[in-house]
């Protein structure tokens, strides 16, 4: 265990058995998710020398989650260092409005990348690989949506600027603790064609339709034309 | 028979379309053997085994590339690399060997896949009982 993660490993113990009422609870992440999420941010830093972090602030009008969910390379609750040991830093800033029941607003939640260098990520950049923009950290699995946008910003940062990945590593969890593959998906043929299924229905359709009118059609002109014809036809 | 022949025709294009949506869909195994060379099964400490390929872009634009080729259930991106799902596959994609434009791909289905790539998606793409498992999302379709 390296020195740093040794001190994260530290600094998230001493969060969890804080007094009650000594400490804060965070608004959206736990504080072993935040530790987690730090650490990531860490090895990405030791690797590209970069400085990653991210600042949410949450106001909750209608609970006691008002406050500030932050952390970055150096640790949960240290902000990114925009001055001082880095030269270049990327941190997510966002906020979350979570309104009272009886409000006729709804929640909201926006996320921009707050950075010091031009070529560094966007939120569009992020939101090409299938990442919410911002958007959804007001929903129940906001603190989810967070740590996926946070931890994505390493990634893409290596791309823009030619930097090192951290190496990819064999799972060290043990085979008891891997768990299952869950959740179940669409087709991949659906996901990729839906537009395709709906066009398809939408001809076959049109092309029932007709077929049944002008058979119709086709009855009632046959009908009429073996009825006898009465003085009333003339 | 005239007046038919419009109805006969929508139904000929819709049973065409609908022949096309489900039957030439490629898979993104395809996709990969088509735009990517193979390099053989690996296998990691923990005996899952994934198929290997060396594909010519960057790791950013080969996820995105197969993004946009095949739509995932669920995508993840981390210090190491990109991770994409599917129903029944999981890829990932890491830089490549070959400098900067390139990347290397691992396929592998979702039982082999959640193993390999368990670092990544543990918890996120199932269930899970390693750190940070409080907020971790249990697959597509599976909530919170």
């Amino acid at each position: 265990m390296t020195p740093r993660a040794a001190l994260l490993a530290v600094l998230a113990a001493t969060a969890a058995l804080a007094l009650p009422g000594a400490a804060q609870a965070r608004p959206l992440l736990d504080d072993a998710d935040a530790a987690e999420l730090a650490q990531t941010l860490a090895d990405a830093t030791d690797e590209q020398g970069v400085c990653y972090g991210w600042h949410i602030e949450v106001q909750d009008d209608g609970g006691s989650s008002d406050g500030v969910d932050e952390g970055s390379n150096l640790g949960p609750e240290l902000p990114v260092p925009i001055t001082g040991s880095c030269a270049r830093y990327v941190e997510l800033r966002g906020r979350v409005h979570w309104t009272s029941d009886w409000s006729e607003s709804d929640d909201s939640s926006s996320a921009r990348v707050v950075s010091n260098f031009p070529e560094a990520p966007t939120i569009d950049d992020l939101q090409d690989l299938g990442l919410d923009g911002g958007g959804d950290l007001k929903d129940d699995d906001g603190d989810a949506k967070l740590s996926a946008l946070v931890a994505a910003l390493p990634a893409v940062t290596a791309d823009k600027l030619n930097l090192p990945y951290v190496p990819f590593e064999d799972t060290t969890i043990p085979a008891a603790q891997q768990g299952q593959p869950t959740g179940s998906s669409l087709p991949d043929w659906l996901r990729d064609r839906w537009f395709v299924l709906v066009l398809a229905l939408l001809l076959l359709g049109a092309g029932g339709w007709l077929l049944v009118q002008r058979r119709a059609m086709a009855f009632a002109e046959e009908r009429d034309s073996k009825r006898p014809k009465t003085e009333t036809d003339t | 028979m005239r007046r038919f022949a419009l109805p006969a025709i929508l139904i000929g294009l819709g049973v065409l379309t609908l022949g096309w949506a489900v039957g030439c869909h490629q898979s993104v195994r395809a996709y990969l053997d088509d735009h990517c060379r193979y390099t053989g099964m690996t296998t990691d400490r923990g005996g899952h085994r994934a198929r290997g390929y060396d594909c010519p872009k960057a790791p950013g634009a080969m996820a995105r590339a197969v993004r946009s080729a095949h739509r995932p259930a669920d995508a993840r991106a981390s210090p190491s690399g990109y991770f994409l799902r599917y129903r029944s596959d999981m890829v990932g994609i890491l830089p490549g060997r070959r400098g900067a434009s390139s990347s290397r791909a691992l396929l592998a289905d979702e039982r082999n896949g959640y193993g390999y790539f368990n670092n990544y998606v543990g918890g996120w793409w199932g269930t899970y009982s390693g750190p940070g498992e409080s907020f971790r999302g249990g697959g597509p379709g599976g909530g919170k």
